[in-house]
C-alpha cells in the first residue's frame, strides 16, 4: 500500500507534469471531451426517443393498465367481451377518494376488427368504439387532431361520425395533393421561387392521389427534378383532406353476419405512430353497438390512467395497484406496458444498456489514442522515471504517479465534455431535434421530433466509463516504463 | 550543519562496502561486452573515492551494481555486512531509499519541480514530516550555495547549480554512500571547482563516503583514494592517505 502521504507527493507531481507538456495534455482533454459530449448527446437523443416513445404509447395509445377477458387475449373475437359494470364497481374503488386515489381515470372501449372502404381504397383496422368524454381522460389523442380537417367528436353530420389516422386518409385516398391559388400564395410567403411557382399554375386545382404522382406531374411542366426546400414546401401546403369523407366499414356482428356502417370522418388525427395511425378508427360507442349486436355493457377493453403522484410511467411503480386490481377481477386479465406496447417496454429497457454500449464504443476508440499519447509523453520523461526508481520510488508508486496523470487529464476532460453536453441537452430539450427527417422515425411508431433527456445513470455511466478509461490508458505507459531496464532509463536510453 | 559525526579509526576503516569476484556481460544482437571481469574490492566508511579509467572500461558498471541498479552475473556485493544481490526488488528500493545517494551526470532533476522540491522528494518519500523535509532541504541547499534559488526550478538553473541541487537532493535522505556517476562531465571549470570542494566538505563533515565515476582530471586531483579500471579490471588502487 502506497502511504497516504506519498499519494499526496505523487498527485501533487502528476498534476504538475499535466501543465508541463500542455500540448499533449490538450490533446489527451479534447479527446476526451469531445468523446463525453457526443456520447452524452448520443445518449440523451436515445433517452429522449425513447421517453417519447413511452410517453406517446402511453397517453395517446394505451393507457397506463388494460383490462380486457381471458380470450380476448388469444383471439380478438367480437364476443370476447366482459362486464362494463363488474370492472366499474372494482375500478371506483381506487378512483375515489379524489387527488390520491391510484387510479387517475378510465374508459371503456368496444373493439371490432372491420374493413374500411372508400370509392378509391380499403383498408383492415380496428373500429373501436368510445365515450369521446371518457376517452379524453385516458388518451390525448383528440389533441392531435390535424387542423382544418374536422374536429374529435363535435362535427354534424346525419351518419356516424369517426375520426381516422393521417397514414389512413391516405390509404383510403381521402388524403390527397392539390395546389391551389390559396395554398400556391402561402407556398410563395414560405419563400418558393417565383419561378417554380409560375409554372405549378397549370397544375392548378388537379387532384393527386399520391405524393408521388404530384411530384411527377411538377417534373413534368417545370422541366426539372424540383428538390430541397421547394419541393418540402410544395408537399407540406398542398395536402387536401377530402370534407367529411364518407367511409363504409364492414364487419361480422354477433351474430357472425356480415354487416355493414357507414360513417363519416369527422376528423383526422395524427401521431407520431405511423402504425397507429393507419390502423386504429375511432367511433361513439352508441353508435357501433346498433350495428354489432352488443350491448353497452359488453366491452371488450378498459383502458385505465393512474395518478401521476404514482410516477406510474415506471413499470415497478405500478405493479403493486395492477396485481391488486387483477386480484380483484380474477376472470378478467389485467395489461400493463408490457403486453399493450411491447415496443415501447423494450425502449424503456433498453435506454441504459444502449446508453452503455454507445459510450463503450466512443471511449474504447478514444483510448487508443490517449494511450498512445501519453506513452509518448511519458516516455520523454524516461530519465525522470529513471531518476525517481533510482532514488527509492517503487514500482507500485511509479505506477500510481502515471495512473494518477492519466486519471486527472480524463477528468478534467470529461468534466468539461459534462459540462458543455448539459447546456446543449437543455437548450435542445426544450426546443427538440429533428434529426431523422420528418416520416423516418414516425414509421417506426416514433416523434421525429426528439427532446434529447439525461437521467442520472449516464452520469454514473460516463464516471465509471472515464475511470476505466484513465486506467487502462495508463496501462501501456507504465508497462513500458517499468519495462526499461533502470540503469538505462537513468541515461534516457529507451530499452 | 550540526550533524558532524565524530567516528573512532576503527569506525573510520571499516569495510562497508565489499566486492567479490564481479562478473558482468552485456549481451547486444552481436557482440557480448564483458564490462566487468573478476573485480574485488572494498570501499571504508568515509572514503572519497574516484573510479577512472577510458570508455567502456566499466565505471558505470561499477556504479550501478554497487547501487543495487543492476545485478551482476557472478560474483557477491555485501554492504553493511549484507549481500545486496538476492535481495528482492522491493528490498533493494527500499535499500537505495535509504543508504544509498545518486548524482547523475546529466542531473536528473524534476523540472517541474523547485529545487527545494527536487530536495525534499526523496525525504517525503521516507517517514519525514513534512516541517523536517522543508527544514532539512533549506539547510542543505544553503549548504551547497543556493539559499536564493530555492525556489526556481532547475530550467532557470545553470548547469553547475543544477547538480548541486541534485547534490543536496543525494544527501537529503542522510545516507551512508553517494554514487555520484561522471559528476562534473557537464560542468564548467568553476562549477566543478565549486561542486568538488561542497562535496569534499560534505564527505568531511558528515563522514559520507563518495564513489565516483570520471574522467576528469580536476576531480581525480580531489580523491582521497584513485581505482583505475581497464576492460573491467582493476589495475591499480592508490590511497593517497596511506601513501
Amino acid at each position: 500500500m502506497i502511504k497516504m502521504k506519498n499519494i499526496k507527493v505523487l498527485t501533487s507531481i502528476a498534476a504538475k507534469n499535466i501543465q508541463r507538456n500542455k500540448s499533449k495534455s490538450r490533446i489527451i482533454i479534447l479527446s476526451i471531451m469531445i468523446g463525453t459530449i457526443a456520447g452524452t448527446f448520443i445518449s440523451a437523443l436515445m433517452t429522449g426517443m425513447y421517453n417519447q416513445k413511452v410517453h406517446d404509447s402511453i397517453y395517446t395509445e394505451c393507457a397506463h393498465l388494460q383490462i380486457v377477458s381471458k380470450s380476448y387475449l388469444s383471439d380478438e373475437d367480437i364476443n370476447s367481451t366482459f362486464s362494463a359494470q363488474k370492472a366499474e364497481s372494482v375500478l371506483k374503488k381506487y378512483q375515489n377518494p379524489g387527488k390520491n386515489a391510484p387510479i387517475q381515470a378510465f374508459s371503456e372501449q368496444t373493439i371490432i376488427l372491420s374493413m374500411a372502404q372508400t370509392a378509391r381504397g380499403n383498408a383492415g383496422i380496428k373500429l373501436t368504439g368510445i365515450i369521446p368524454e371518457e376517452e379524453k381522460k385516458v388518451s390525448d389523442l383528440y389533441t392531435k387532431i390535424i387542423p382544418g380537417t374536422g374536429s374529435y367528436f363535435s362535427s354534424k353530420t346525419s351518419l356516424p361520425e369517426v375520426v381516422i389516422g393521417d397514414k389512413l386518409a391516405e390509404i383510403l385516398r381521402i388524403k390527397n395533393y392539390r395546389i391551389t391559388e390559396k395554398n400556391l400564395a402561402e407556398m410563395l410567403h414560405n419563400g418558393l421561387d417565383k419561378d417554380i411557382a409560375a409554372k405549378l399554375n397549370s397544375l392548378k386545382n388537379i387532384r393527386y392521389i399520391t405524393k408521388k404522382k404530384l411530384e411527377k406531374a411538377i417534373k413534368a411542366v417545370t422541366g426539372q427534378k424540383v428538390q430541397g426546400k421547394a419541393i418540402s414546401l410544395i408537399r407540406k401546403y398542398s395536402i387536401y383532406y377530402g370534407h367529411m369523407a364518407k367511409i363504409t366499414f364492414s364487419f361480422t356482428n354477433t351474430a357472425g353476419e356480415l354487416s355493414f356502417l357507414s360513417c363519416r370522418v369527422g376528423g383526422i388525427f395524427k401521431t407520431s405512430n405511423t402504425f397507429f395511425d393507419q390502423s386504429e378508427v375511432f367511433i361513439r360507442q352508441q353508435d357501433l353497438l346498433k350495428e354489432t349486436g352488443l350491448t353497452a355493457n359488453k366491452i371488450h377493453k378498459t383502458k385505465i390512467l393512474l395518478n401521476k403522484n404514482l410516477k406510474p410511467d415506471n413499470l415497478k411503480n405500478i405493479q403493486p395497484i395492477e396485481q391488486e386490481i387483477q386480484s380483484s377481477l380474477p376472470k378478467l386479465k389485467v395489461l400493463d406496458i408490457r403486453n399493450t406496447s411491447p415496443d415501447a417496454y423494450s425502449f424503456q429497457l433498453m435506454s441504459l444498456p444502449s446508453t452503455f454500449i454507445i459510450l463503450f464504443i466512443i471511449y474504447l476508440v478514444i483510448s487508443f489514442g490517449i494511450a498512445n499519447t501519453m506513452t509518448m509523453a511519458v516516455m520523454e520523461r524516461i530519465k525522470e522515471f529513471g531518476m525517481l526508481r533510482s532514488i527509492g520510488m517503487s514500482k507500485k508508486e511509479i505506477r500510481y504517479m502515471i495512473m494518477a496523470e492519466s486519471l486527472i487529464l480524463i477528468a478534467i476532460g470529461a468534466l468539461i465534455g459534462i459540462f458543455i453536453s448539459v447546456i446543449i441537452i437543455i437548450i435542445t430539450s426544450h426546443t427538440g431535434i429533428n434529426i431523422f427527417g420528418s416520416s423516418s422515425l414516425e414509421s417506426f411508431g416514433m416523434n421525429s421530433l426528439i427532446y434529447p433527456s439525461i437521467t442520472p445513470e449516464l452520469f454514473i455511466i460516463i464516471v465509471i466509463m472515464t475511470g476505466i478509461v484513465g486506467i487502462v490508458t495508463a496501462i501501456s505507459p507504465i508497462n513500458k516504463v517499468l519495462k526499461i531496464k533502470l540503469t538505462n532509463a537513468t541515461k534516457g536510453v529507451l530499452s | 550543519m550540526n550533524i558532524k559525526k565524530e567516528l573512532s579509526k576503527s569506525e573510520q576503516s571499516e569495510k562497508v562496502i565489499i566486492l567479490k569476484d564481479l562478473y558482468k556481460t552485456y549481451h547486444s544482437s552481436e557482440v557480448e561486452v564483458h564490462a566487468l571481469n573478476g573485480i574485488n574490492l572494498h570501499f571504508n566508511r568515509g572514503e572519497f573515492t574516484a573510479i577512472v579509467g577510458p570508455s567502456g572500461s566499466g565505471k558505470t558498471t561499477l556504479l550501478n551494481l554497487i547501487g543495487g541498479l543492476d545485478n551482476p552475473d557472478k560474483g557477491d556485493i555485501i554492504i553493511n555486512n549484507q549481500s545486496i544481490i538476492n535481495l528482492k526488488e522491493k528490498e533493494i528500493t527500499e535499500f537505495r531509499k535509504r543508504n544509498i545517494g545518486f548524482i547523475f551526470q546529466s542531473y536528473n532533476l524534476l523540472p517541474v519541480l523547485t529545487a527545494r522540491e527536487n530536495t525534499e522528494l526523496v525525504m517525503m518519500l521516507q517517514d519525514y514530516t513534512d516541517s523536517e523535509c522543508k527544514n532539512r532541504a533549506e539547510e542543505l541547499l544553503k549548504e551547497v550555495g543556493l539559499e536564493n534559488r530555492m525556489n526556481d526550478r532547475p530550467s532557470k538553473l545553470s548547469g553547475g547549480q543544477q547538480q548541486r541541487v541534485a547534490v543536496a537532493r543525494a544527501l537529503a535522505s542522510k545516507p551512508q554512500f553517494i554514487l555520484a556517476d561522471e559528476p562534473t562531465a557537464n560542468l564548467d571549470s568553476k562549477s566543478t571547482e565549486g561542486l568538488l570542494s561542497i562535496m569534499g566538505k560534505l564527505n568531511k563533515e558528515e563522514n559520507i563516503t563518495f564513489i565516483f565515476s570520471t574522467h576528469d582530471q580536476r576531480v581525480v586531483k580531489k580523491a582521497r583514494r584513485i581505482i583505475k579500471i581497464e576492460d573491467g579490471k582493476v589495475i591499480s588502487d592508490e590511497n593517497i592517505d596511506k601513501l
